[in-house]
């Protein structure tokens, strides 16, 4: 697969682009606890809804989840989406708009794509996973009282 | 040398579009206005402020939408009809601003723009470069310079 290679997901209320390179794989789950137990090639695992980290009632009701695995150093973060709708190569993402990009609360959004004259919101999963990770509770990788980290 | 008082008879008119906001008329010029669109639902934006709340793709450029609503201490209404998105560009920045609806085109003598009152909360007149009149209508003029700094400023 292209490594710029973008997948367009689904949560319940919106569209999300992210990069198929931050991505160690996907898995369909018919229940997302399966991975509270048996974790991913072995490592241990932590499922987070995405819609609900991104924006207020985005909480979706189907019980079948796609989970995008994000790889971090000792664990890995499943981020649980509605559906995996379209893979696009040769994606060209703008950065988001200057005025927007300096004032976000999270480093979470990091560009834009059109798609079908809509524009479509570049999440770095990796930023949204490190959150996760930190956030949770008896994390080993938890560090002082920060909700998310930026940076690569 | 004698400083003389501008001449303001010989000054040119500015050319500003107005528009309403919670009820108000506000005026921003024209000369910074691209053009003006209907209200169309945006991409919200993950962890954006509530004045910078999305963005969208106007002829393939993506903008944000700016919502100058908490800036100015007003209480948005719901978007309906006559809602619109003024397309600005100014200091190399683009930008959708969303207002209530827009009225009209004007010409405001400058000798009719009197600076905003005293008794004005200062958080709102900062954002005001003058009062005006315009066929009996208090029209504030805004100031587009510190809108823009209001916004990178907002918590």
């Amino acid at each position: 697969m292209n490594a710029d290679m973008l997948l367009i997901v689904r949560t319940a209320r919106h569209r999300y682009a992210v990069r198929h390179a931050d991505l160690a794989g996907m898995k369909m789950l018919a229940d997302p606890r399966v991975l509270d137990h048996s974790g991913f090639y072995g490592q241990p695992c932590l499922a987070a809804e995405l819609g609900p980290l991104l924006g207020h009632a985005d909480t979706g009701a189907l019980q079948r989840r796609q989970a995008l695995m994000v790889p971090l150093r000792r664990r890995y973060v499943a981020l649980l989406v509605d559906a995996i709708e379209t893979f696009i190569e040769h994606a060209s993402a703008v950065p988001l708009p200057a005025l927007l990009r300096e004032r976000l609360r999270q480093p979470w959004a990091t560009g834009a794509l059109v798609l079908e004259a809509q524009p479509v919101v570049l999440i770095d999963v990796r930023a949204v996973a490190r959150s996760v990770m930190l956030a949770a509770p008896a994390s080993p990788d938890r560090k002082g009282n920060t909700a998310y980290v930026s940076g690569a | 040398m004698v400083a003389s008082a501008p001449d303001n008879s010989t000054a040119p008119q500015l050319d500003v579009l107005l528009f309403r906001l919670a009820g108000e008329v506000y005026a921003l010029p024209s000369a910074c206005v691209r053009e003006v669109i209907r209200y169309r639902d945006y991409t919200p934006v993950p962890g954006a402020p509530a004045t910078l709340p999305g963005i969208l793709n106007q002829r393939g450029v993506v903008v944000p939408v700016v919502d100058i609503y908490p800036l100015l201490g007003l209480s948005a209404p719901p978007a309906s009809r006559a809602t619109r998105l003024v397309m600005l560009s100014h200091q190399e920045i683009d930008m959708a601003l969303l207002v209530e609806a827009v009225l009209d085109l004007a010409a405001l003598p400058p000798a009719a723009l009197e600076p905003p009152p005293p008794a004005l909360d200062p958080a709102r007149a900062r954002f005001l470069r003058g009062l005006a009149t315009f066929e009996q209508q208090p029209v504030a003029l805004l100031d587009l310079d510190e809108l823009i700094a209001g916004l990178r400023a907002w918590e």
